[in-house]
């Protein structure tokens, strides 16, 4: 079960993840933007555990990351969690029919996932009306590029610190 | 057979899983306001808490001494206009008494930092460390050294939502500086504003400042809100638009950069008797 493999190195990792969001949405997201478009690192993260751990793991981790945001805008709490949730799921879902080899497809599934987010965030949260779609031309449209092509990077470092953590791991085996 | 059925079990676990996160995610959305808010808080407390006390320290250390020179200068050319404000006061103070005004609104002014911006590209609200221990209530209107920016929606003990003026559910009663027009301000385009209810045959041109009516009850009048960038009568309607009616179109700039807040204050606003 997943709860019984979760614990110990699993949930210690899970912590650093949320740590290392909780760091750059205080310190760091004013930083990072570009001309008013901002890089979403939450969208980075979950594409990046769904993908590598399957939709369960994205389901758990798209709840707390949501929920993490969430308390930023508190009027709408449980929003973000379930959209994150939804989003982490169909990602995980897309990662055993799909196959993604290279970094551009895995920056294409960041670009939609954000694109989903942002849509169905603001579906729940104020309908379909003229304002929904001001916010996903002039902002998720811009911040879906800009963080697709960061996270491209994101992940090909991620890939590599993995690949040398393996050679080392067979090296001591 | 034995994939298929592996598929279905695995599916079933994260079936379950998404079921689980999905009821407490909506358990969250209606819980009351208060407790949301609380919640809110409590996570923020252990959380952003610890980052946002170090950023701000360091934000203070940082403009510290280019501050201290700008106030020095700031604080002769206050002075100087302080004696002339005092002479005016006086005056209206007489001219009051002899309309039979008796009361007057004055401010006080509780200043805060932004700590949170809305992390879903909606920039609709702002976060600040100051809430109800700090005297911060809701619907206080909030402003910066530019102008309006917003009111106060939500208040915590020490921490209050801000809703800025591009929420498209905000409005609040403006006025035409120079012809003292008023109008209905609302969030237009993007980061624009627009201002509402304006009759065709009204004085109205680009460049002209908007400020706040204080007709509401919860602005208080004279807060720069923006100026007139576009105009739109009769003549300049297009066919389709003519069924917009009797009203001006007119597009308001903000005075206030939504995209870089970081220093606001929170009006406390304070009704003064005045002695006949």
């Amino acid at each position: 079960m997943f709860w019984g493999s979760a614990i110990s190195s699993k949930i210690l990792s899970g912590a650093v993840i949320l740590f290392v969001l909780i760091f750059f949405q205080s310190l760091l997201s004013d930083l990072v933007t570009l001309m008013g478009v901002k890089f979403d690192l939450a969208i980075v993260i979950l594409v990046y555990i769904a993908l590598t751990r399957g939709s369960t793991y994205g389901v758990v981790f798209g709840f707390l990351i949501g929920l993490l945001l969430d308390v930023l805008s508190p009027q709408t709490l449980g929003l973000g969690a379930l959209v994150k949730c939804l989003i982490g799921f169909s990602v995980g879902s897309f990662k055993d029919n799909l196959y993604l080899e290279s970094f551009y497809s895995k920056a294409g599934v960041i670009f939609f996932a954000l694109i989903l987010n942002d849509f169905l965030y603001n579906i729940f949260a104020s309908g379909v009306n003229a304002s929904t779609l001001g916010i996903l031309i002039n902002h998720s449209l811009p911040s879906a590029f800009y963080t697709s092509i960061v996270g491209m990077f994101i992940f090909f470092a991620l890939s590599k610190l993995q690949g040398e953590r393996l050679e080392v791991e067979k090296d001591s085996g | 057979m034995n994939k298929l059925f592996f598929l279905i079990h695995i599916r079933r676990e994260t079936f379950l899983h998404l079921v689980l996160f999905v009821f407490l995610s909506f358990l969250l959305l209606i819980f009351p306001q208060k407790m949301q808010t609380d919640i809110s808080a409590f996570i923020r407390r252990f959380t952003y808490g610890p980052f946002n006390a170090f950023s701000n320290y360091i934000r203070e250390l940082e403009g510290v001494r280019e501050e201290n020179k700008n106030l020095h200068r700031k604080l002769m050319e206050l002075s100087l206009r302080n004696f002339w404000l005092n002479e005016e006061r006086l005056e209206n103070f007489r001219l009051r008494e002899l309309l039979d005004f008796r009361s007057q609104l004055e401010h006080k002014v509780i200043p805060a930092h932004v700590v949170a911006k809305e992390p879903n590209r909606r920039f609709f609200t702002v976060l600040i460390n100051k809430g109800s221990q700090e005297g911060v209530k809701k619907n206080m209107p909030v402003v910066n050294m530019h102008g309006l920016v917003g009111k106060v929606v939500d208040v915590s003990s020490h921490s209050s939502v801000v809703q800025l003026m591009i929420d498209p559910s905000f409005r609040a009663s403006a006025i035409n500086q120079r012809s003292r027009v008023c109008g209905i301000i609302r969030s237009g385009s993007g980061f624009a504003l627009q201002l509402d209810n304006v009759p065709l045959q009204e004085d109205v041109r680009i460049g002209d400042k908007v400020i706040s009516a204080g007709l509401g009850g919860i602005f208080p009048p004279g807060i720069e809100i923006g100026v007139v960038t576009m105009v739109e009568s009769e003549e300049t309607f297009s066919k389709e638009d003519r069924s917009f009616g009797i009203f001006k179109r007119i597009q308001v700039k903000p005075s206030v950069d939504f995209s870089s807040l970081e220093e606001l204050f929170v009006l406390e606003v304070v009704k003064v008797e005045e002695g006949k």
